[in-house]
Parts: C-alpha cells; sequence; structure tokens
C-alpha cells in the first residue's frame, strides 16, 4: 500500500495570516514571564533581605 | 536604594536561584512541552538531594550550572527577542491599519489622508504623505514579524535542549544504562518463555504423545481381535489429532505464519475469533510495522488476551492498535474483575521486558473490580 503524506512546510507558517504564526507569537509572548522569573527571584530576595536588614542596624548600617 | 549598597545581597539571592533550579527547569520544559511540542529530557534524578552529599553532588554537576546559565542568562536574552517580535507584531498591525484610520481623521491633521509630510529632505526625493510610509513600514513590520518570533522560538528551543537538557555523553550514558537493563530484561523474558515452552510441552504435547505410544503398544501386545484394535487405534487417533492440536496452539503462540504473510491485522484477527470471550479488535495501521515489532505487538495482546480468558473473569474484552507518527499504540482492556499485578506473577513482569527489549513501553492499571486497561506504547520508524 503506497501513502502519500502531505509535505510540511515551514514556510507557510511564516505569513501574517497564518494561524499558526499568531500563535506561536501568542506562546512567545506569554513565554516572557516564566522567562523572567529567575531575574526576578534574585532581584525579589536583594530587595527583601535589604528591607529586612534595614531592621538590623547594626549589622547593616 | 543604590545597586551600591545591594549588591553584597546579590550572591544570597543568586544561592536561591542555584537551589530554585531544578523546579524553573522542571516549568521550562513543561512550557515547552505545551507550547512548542519538544519534549527536553530530565536531567538524572539526584538521590537524597537536601543532604550534604547531594548538595555536593548538585554543585559538581556541569548540568546544574548549564541550567543556570539558561535561568539566568539565556531565558532573559529571549525574553527581550519575544519582546521585540511582539514589539513587531504590534507596530506593524498598528502601521498597517493606519492608512485605513487615516481615512477617518479630518483633513490638516497629523495623520489625515494625504495630509501630512515626511521631513522635507524626505518629501523632495519622495513626495509621498506621512499615512502611506507608516502604513508600508507597517506592512513590512508585519511581514517580518512571523519570521522574528519563528527565530526568536527556534532559538528558545536549542538554548533549553543545550543547557536544560543532558548533554550528549550523559545521553550516552543514560543510553548505554537504558540498553542494559532491556538487554537483560529480553534475556529474562526469553528465558521465562523458554520455561513455559519446556511446561506446555511437557505438560502437554509429551503427555498425549505418552498415551498415544501406550495405545499403540497395548493395541499391538492385548488386541486379539479386530474390535479391540478397532478401538485402541481409534484412541491413538484421538490422542494424535489432541496433540496436533496442542502444538497447533503452541506454535500460534509464539510466531503465527499468518503475522509473517499477512500481518498483525489478520494475525489478531484470527487470535480474537479464537478466544472464549467476544472480543472487539480495531486495527488502524496504514503501514505494516517492522517485523519485531509486529511479534511484540502480537505477543503482547495474545498473552493479555489469554491472561483476561484465564484470570480477569471478563464477558467481553476490547483491542484497540493503531499507529500515531512513528509509535504504535495498543490498547486492550476488558470489563472483568480486575486486581492484575506485575509484581505478582512473571506474566506481565515478562509483557513489560518484551515491550521495553523494543524501546517502548508497558503500563496496567487495573484496580480491584476492574475493568483492566493495559497499554503499551511501542517505536515504529519504518
Amino acid at each position: 500500500m503506497t501513502t502519500l503524506a502531505r509535505r510540511h512546510d515551514t514556510r507557510n507558517q511564516r505569513v501574517p495570516w497564518s494561524p499558526s504564526a499568531w500563535r506561536q507569537a501568542l506562546y512567545l509572548t506569554g513565554s516572557i514571564p516564566a522567562q523572567l522569573i529567575a531575574p526576578f527571584i534574585a532581584l525579589a530576595w536583594t530587595y527583601g533581605l535589604r528591607w529586612r536588614l534595614n531592621w538590623f542596624p547594626v549589622v547593616w548600617r | 536604594m543604590t545597586w551600591g549598597r545591594l549588591w553584597p545581597l546579590t550572591p544570597v539571592s543568586l544561592i536561591v536561584v542555584f537551589l530554585a533550579a531544578p523546579a524553573l527547569t522542571a516549568m521550562h520544559r513543561h512550557r515547552l512541552r505545551a507550547t512548542a511540542g519538544v519534549e527536553i529530557p530530565p536531567q538524572p534524578a539526584i538521590e537524597h538531594r537536601w543532604s550534604l552529599t547531594g548538595i555536593a553532588v548538585y554543585t559538581a554537576s556541569p548540568a546544574t550550572w548549564r541550567q543556570l546559565g539558561y535561568h539566568l542568562l539565556a531565558a532573559p536574552a529571549l525574553a527581550v527577542g519575544a519582546l521585540a517580535a511582539f514589539g513587531m507584531w504590534l507596530a506593524g498591525l498598528a502601521g498597517t491599519l493606519l492608512y485605513g484610520y487615516a481615512w477617518t481623521r479630518p483633513p490638516g491633521g497629523l495623520l489625515a489622508r494625504g495630509q501630512s509630510s515626511p521631513p522635507d529632505h524626505l518629501h523632495r526625493t519622495l513626495p509621498v504623505p506621512v499615512d502611506v510610509w507608516l502604513t508600508v513600514g507597517g506592512i513590512v513590520l508585519l511581514a517580518a514579524a512571523p519570521w522574528l518570533t519563528a527565530a526568536v522560538g527556534a532559538l528558545d528551543v536549542r538554548a533549553a535542549r543545550a543547557l536544560l537538557g543532558p548533554s550528549r555523553a550523559e545521553e550516552l550514558e543514560h543510553r548505554v544504562e537504558h540498553l542494559t537493563q532491556t538487554r537483560s530484561g529480553a534475556v529474562d523474558a526469553a528465558d521465562a518463555e523458554r520455561r513455559r515452552l519446556e511446561r506446555d510441552l511437557h505438560d502437554g504435547t509429551q503427555q498425549r504423545l505418552v498415551s498415544l505410544a501406550m495405545n499403540l503398544g497395548l493395541a499391538r501386545v492385548q488386541a486379539v481381535t479386530t474390535e479391540q484394535a478397532h478401538q485402541a487405534l481409534a484412541e491413538a487417533h484421538e490422542e494424535a489429532k489432541a496433540a496436533l492440536a496442542e502444538l497447533r496452539n503452541l506454535v500460534r503462540g509464539l510466531h503465527p505464519a499468518v503475522l509473517e504473510d499477512r500481518g498483525l491485522d489478520a494475525a489478531l484477527s484470527g487470535l480474537a475469533a479464537r478466544m472464549t470471550i467476544p472480543v472487539r479488535l480495531s486495527v488502524d495501521l496504514p503501514r505494516r510495522p517492522a517485523a519485531t515489532i509486529e511479534a511484540v505487538a502480537y505477543f503482547v495482546v495474545s498473552e493479555s488476551l489469554t491472561n483476561i480468558t484465564k484470570h480477569a473473569q471478563a464477558s467481553q474484552a476490547e483491542v484497540v492498535v493503531q499507529r500515531a507518527g512513528d509509535r504504535l499504540h495498543i490498547i486492550v482492556t476488558d470489563d472483568g474483575v480486575g486486581g492484575a499485578d506485575p509484581a505478582r506473577g512473571t506474566g506481565l513482569a515478562g509483557l513489560a521486558k518484551r515491550a521495553a527489549s523494543v524501546d517502548g513501553t508497558f503500563e496496567i492499571a487495573s484496580p480491584p473490580g476492574g475493568p483492566t486497561l493495559i497499554t503499551v506504547d511501542l517505536p515504529c520508524l519504518r
């Protein structure tokens, strides 16, 4: 038996009216918070520690 | 609050990120699977992760530092790229729609159609209004946005594969370990199969042949009348037919000729027809899988159905075989009493080993009270 498979052409996805291009843009935009979470944790801890240490002037100031 | 006063705290924050890296990696693996359909292989788990030894192993592992590189450097850079792509989509859409918007503006406004002009030096060379400039720019941006999106997406996948997944050496090491285990499993499964064959031949066919020989011997020694000889020969004939039937069943259970000649569909149809309970069979295979995979699939279905008829007290069973991409999915289910446990017998464990020997997976769900659901997933590259 011969089966003809449709060729998967990614070039057709790279046009503005392609739903898959929009989907990819949506996913990529949605990924931004996840990609920034590590620097966010680092900064949040840094600022959080600073705020905590303000209560211990002998140590910090 | 200045950075000069904050920087001594940064190492503490980095340690937090360092310890949170596996959780962040798991999140990104999930994200990429959900959004890009990309499977990043997991890192080997570290035993007693929060013990001192565990933390030492975790710190010494290059994979940890690669993950940290992704979370602190690559991912933020990719976020900037994603933001640029998003901005390009927005600007492109806004610019493209601007021409229509310009029609709605009163004459003389900044964006009114044809009313405003670009800076003088441009206007002198190409006297085109601002709305047309912006619209053309928007169309160009909109055309380029999908390409930038795809490029950033591809970079994200490449970075995640390189930094979040195991390295080539680790992957090969894991593969060797897996192959060693599955080879040992295959040898065990073959041994178990050989013992089953020996038992079947000893208890079935051999006993029939012994009985046949005894009947023929009795006929030769004791049959003095034609009627007695006829009786002994008739019994011997029955024994011979029973021995043949048992041998045929045994061979069918191993590798039936129809599997070789006509494929899995025909072989499983024959198997289902011979079962003592109704079996609903659905086979969807556009192309025949490799012979090894067909044999494993047949063996798994055959053993599962035999188990169902022997132990499940089921009134019916269902078998679904279908191909999805480069995988062959097999589902066997029944309406029996359930309670099948691979740890209790060698049969189900043997099936799991048989599936693992070709890099397949075997799962069984059989709560007490039933039903039993067996799911087998085999590679099917052909």
